[in-house]
């Protein structure tokens, strides 16, 4: 998997509230749900409840399930913001 | 100005039920209720994560069955979430679904009793006091609870027939009523009063709850869609006489039950017509949604429930509800 390091650094923030409501509905539909790790969905439910979902610890915990989750979709919606993962 | 709560049905992951239950709450929503039944994840799990990730919404089992989970267990429960968070949870209450208690062979022995018993526990055993029952359904020798909460539970009672209706208005904080038709409201408004005026009570002192099958969405036809197959159950669950309130041929709702119970789900979703939609759905674009709001507040529910499906997509139509349908009733 790409490092999420590295992607982070791709990432523009005045795309941060669009990539994480991208990434969020990626992980909403997605059919691997149930595999979510229980530290990514905690930690996507406290950051959501305080807002910070579309803030760098928000994004980097979407981005990490996303990838993880789903990793062809979230390549997808990153390239759709000029990101492109290899 | 009416409120509004949102159902979640927990066949998804724990932590999706959760994320939407969020939502919900920052979308405005006064109330979230999560379903309770047996083959689904469980209500109080839910529940306290909801407790825990939201901070201003009402929340509360929608409903528990007492032939199910026995009233002082409800207590216990109700107690507890009552302490994560004070004066945010309120207990939905009814008989059961007939087709979830019939795999356990739970017969619902004597409603009315077993419903004003239930109430009298739970009220009794949150507060702190003991409790000696012998009643037609619960024989409790002496329950008490080791703690107790600062504020009373309301509780909400799911009903339909005219007894039920009664007496939920009669003993509820509110009256839970699973249709979406004026004509389901204006039928059970009588019962109601009765109950209310039974107990002295004023309609202001109760909510009116209209649990719907609610599809929203800007495009009418995925609305539709998306509301299919809850139509389809609902159809099949309904008795004659509210089939032929709403004009339904009986011959067509007996084609889905045949359809449903054969598993072809093309047949089903086939064979559910406009008419069905317009009984027993919240079905369409914000304006079309808010016109049938509208008919039903104006008969005198002060509380809507978007249940199942609530749209195509649950994140969407939460984001829609909240933009084009929840600031018309607060601008009213």
């Amino acid at each position: 998997m790409a490092d999420i390091n590295d992607i982070m650094k791709k990432i523009p923030q005045d795309s941060f509230e669009e990539v994480s409501e991208g990434m969020v509905k990626i992980l909403l539909g997605s059919k691997n749900a149930e595999k979510m790790p229980e530290r990514l969905a905690k930690a996507i439910l406290r950051y959501f409840q305080k807002d910070q979902l579309t803030l760098p610890e928000g994004i980097r915990t979407l981005l990490e399930a996303s990838m993880s989750l789903e990793e062809e979709k979230t390549k997808d919606l990153l390239q759709d913001f000029g990101i492109k993962i290899l | 100005m009416p409120k509004f709560a949102i159902e979640f049905v927990p066949t998804d992951a724990y932590w999706k039920v959760v994320y939407h239950a969020v939502h919900a709450e920052k979308a405005g929503y006064d109330y979230v209720w999560i379903t309770d039944h047996f083959n689904n994840r469980n209500v109080y799990v839910l529940l306290t994560n909801i407790a825990i990730y939201t901070d201003r919404v009402r929340f509360g089992p929608g409903v528990t069955s007492p032939y199910l989970i026995h009233p002082v267990m409800t207590a216990q429960s109700m107690a507890s979430l009552s302490e994560m968070a004070p004066r945010r949870v309120v207990c939905g209450l009814g008989t059961g679904d007939k087709t979830t208690l019939d795999l356990l062979n739970i017969e619902r022995v004597k409603p009315l009793s077993a419903v004003r018993e239930t109430v009298q526990l739970i009220r009794e055993l949150t507060v702190g006091e003991a409790v000696k029952l012998e009643g037609d359904v619960f024989n409790v020798a002496g329950a008490r609870l080791n703690f107790k909460v600062a504020d009373p539970i309301p509780i909400f009672i799911g009903a339909q027939g005219p007894k039920m209706l009664s007496l939920a208005a009669e003993i509820g904080d509110g009256v839970l009523i699973n249709a979406s038709h004026p004509k389901d409201f204006e039928n059970a408004m009588e019962h109601i009063r009765e109950g209310v005026e039974k107990a002295g009570k004023k309609m202001e002192d109760i909510e009116v709850v209209a649990a719907t099958a609610f599809s929203a969405s800007e495009d009418p036809k995925k609305a539709l869609k998306a509301a299919t197959p809850v139509v389809a159950f609902i159809v099949a669950g309904s008795p004659e006489s509210v089939l032929q309130r709403h004009k339904i041929q009986i011959e067509s709702a007996n084609k889905i039950r045949e359809a449903i119970g054969k598993g072809n789900w093309g047949d089903v979703f086939s064979n559910v017509t406009p008419e069905m939609f317009e009984a027993f759905s919240i079905c369409g674009t914000p304006d079309t949604c808010i016109e049938k709001i509208d008919q039903l507040s104006k008969i005198g529910v002060t509380l809507f429930i978007t249940g199942s499906p609530i749209g195509p997509k649950v994140h969407d139509s939460i984001n829609l509800i909240s933009k084009e349908i929840m600031p018309h009733f607060k601008k009213a």
